[in-house]
């Protein structure tokens, strides 16, 4: 069992996420309330204990590279792989997402086969360093 | 039985079966735009969906409303995006087609989306083809129970899927 968790606060990508991984040994959690740097989210990720991290770049009222460093600095979920999700495929988003931490890139939209094989592939890399 | 009749009947097995038992064939949270949205914003939307080259209309809900495809603004575009001073700089543009561009950047999502059809992924993938084909559209859009946007599926893609049944 995965234990999957989706930071995004469109109701949209989490159901077409739900779609995704329905049939397959994922479980899936989400963070959706407006998220800032500020709420502590480092906190809220730990407690939920995901083994895998999926992050919207395009989250309201803040930056999701902010997050995502914020993830990869805290000693409690810095070890969590995080999968961006972005529906921005620049080429420079993609390198900022990676400056910032992020483990992988996934665009949106996403194909749901790919998507699992992205987490997975993480998943057996083990913790990362 | 000969090959090529197993493979048809392969083929014949896979039309049958629903669209969500092909997760290699859909794409999943595709960009949206709201129906007062204005043509710039569409642009965006559409640049940032170069396989479907669609932006699928949503109200606040998420209940898909319709479709504007890149093959329909293709020729509206260049009036539709850049300033008027630029026009004459890329070619010379009769009567009709400068009365329709003086429309340009007043018109919303709403007036240029198409209206669509949809299916939910419980349907067979024979009927996804169907549609497409009774549409001359190259995608056709996923709705949940609620007809609320899920995704697409694209016709290059479902008719590859279907050659590699039939190979």
């Amino acid at each position: 069992m995965i234990r999957l968790l989706l930071i995004d606060d469109e109701p949209r990508v989490a159901r077409a996420l739900e779609f995704a991984v329905t049939g397959h040994d994922v479980e899936l959690a989400t963070i959706s309330t407006p998220i800032s740097i500020h709420s502590e989210i480092e906190k809220q990720v730990a407690a939920i204990a995901p083994d895998a991290i999926l992050l919207d770049l395009g989250l309201v009222g803040t930056n999701g590279l902010d997050v995502c460093r914020l993830l990869k600095r805290d000693s409690r979920t810095g070890n969590l792989p995080v999968l961006v999700l972005s529906g921005q495929t620049d080429p420079q988003t993609k390198a900022a997402s990676f400056a910032a931490g992020a483990d992988d890139f996934i665009a949106k939209p996403f194909i749901p086969t790919e998507l699992l094989a992205r987490v997975e592939a993480q998943l057996k890399r083990g913790p990362v360093r | 039985m000969t090959p090529k009749a197993q493979a048809i009947t392969r083929a014949l097995s896979a039309l049958q079966r629903p669209i969500r038992e092909f997760p290699d064939l859909i794409h999943l949270a595709p960009p949206v735009t709201n129906p007062d949205n204005s043509i710039n914003d569409v642009v965006v939307a559409l640049s940032r969906n170069p396989s479907a080259r669609t932006v699928f209309v949503t109200d606040a809900a998420d209940r898909l409303l319709g479709s504007i495809s890149e093959r329909e603004l293709d020729l509206d575009l260049i009036t539709l995006v850049l300033p008027q001073q630029l026009w004459s700089e890329i070619r010379e543009w009769d009567r009709r087609e400068l009365m329709r561009a003086a429309h340009g950047n007043a018109r919303t999502a709403r007036d240029l989306m198409t209206r669509v059809e949809a299916l939910t992924p419980d349907k067979p993938l024979r009927e996804a083809l169907t549609m497409m084909s009774h549409r001359k559209d190259s995608v056709v859009p996923l709705v949940d129970d609620h007809e609320r946007l899920l995704g697409y599926l694209t016709l290059f893609e479902t008719l590859a899927l279907l050659m590699k049944t039939l190979a």
